[in-house]
């Protein structure tokens, strides 16, 4: 049996466990390999920082002003008017 | 009951349409710009998405408001869109495959990047310039990646919801977010995020 992983195979799993719960040897390898690794401990803060920010990011973004121009709400406007919804 | 089914089969449902496009319009448009790679794409989507209204207008039931049931068709429209943009296979990715596997080869480096920024979620949502910021990111993900991390870790669903939706295995799901996350770190750190470089965890 595998006794290390890589700095790849740890960033894979790290990001793997965030969306599915991992086997316990995969679990174990992964703990053995942060105990140790510096850079994939801070890759792991990372991952958690940038699933925090994009879950955060529909609501802080409905205070920009992203908007449907104008001209294409009158456009949509125009097709609906001209559809014969009874038909559709 | 059976007055109510005439009513509604009588009434032009236009006037109300019409005026849930200035009214939502905005926000449908926002919701498919976060999630499409182009601005054309999402006014299309939003534009199919009134048309859909008015032909599903007997089935909207006033229990939920206009805006939940337009997000709802939106979010179906843009499933579809993806789904109608197969190949899942990661071997014959259309957009972006060699740079997302040379992304990929580049992990290791990339996890051992001494100038890594420590991110602060907090800090970045307070800024403008920062969300058009990871909005560009996230706009830079090949498209079908974009909307299995948006799926993910902007609407929080479920990964066996994602699969079952967009029809792929778990293993292609992972490799999938893998790689996004790794190129949405790696735009982080070209674009700077100078103001948090300098933070401490």
């Amino acid at each position: 049996m595998k006794l290390m992983i890589t700095c790849q195979e740890a960033s894979e799993s790290l990001s793997a466990k965030m969306d599915v719960p991992l086997p316990l040897a995969k679990r174990l390898l992964l703990q053995t390999h942060l105990l140790m690794c510096r850079k994939c401990t801070l890759f792991k803060s990372q991952l958690n920082a940038l699933r925090k920010v994009f879950l955060g990011l529909e609501d802080a973004s409905s205070k920009d002003e992203i908007k449907m121009p104008d001209s294409s709400k009158a456009h949509i406007k125009k097709i609906l008017d001209n559809t014969d919804f009874k038909n559709l | 009951m059976a007055d109510l089914n005439k009513n509604a089969e009588q009434e032009s449902p236009l006037d109300e349409i019409s005026e849930w496009v200035e009214e939502h319009g905005d926000l449908l448009y926002r919701f498919a710009r976060c999630r499409v790679s182009s601005h054309e794409l999402a006014e299309d989507l939003v534009q199919i998405t009134f048309m859909s209204a008015l032909k599903d207008w007997q089935r909207f039931r006033r229990d939920s408001s206009p805006k939940t049931w337009l997000v709802s068709i939106l979010r179906h429209k843009i499933i579809d869109h993806y789904r109608r943009k197969k190949p899942v296979s990661l071997e014959n990715f259309p957009d972006g495959g060699e740079a997302v596997t040379q992304s990929a080869i580049a992990s290791e480096e990339m996890v051992q990047d001494t100038k890594s920024i420590r991110l602060n979620p907090e800090e970045i949502l307070e800024h403008e310039e920062l969300r058009q910021t990871l909005r560009e990111c996230l706009d830079d993900l090949p498209e079908r990646f974009k909307q299995v991390f948006v799926m993910r870790d902007l609407e929080n669903e479920s990964t066996e919801n994602i699969c079952k939706e967009l029809d792929l295995s778990v293993s292609n799901f992972s490799v999938m977010m893998y790689r996004a996350r790794l190129l949405l770190k790696d735009c982080f750190l070209k674009k700077g995020f100078p103001s948090l470089s300098q933070n401490k965890n």
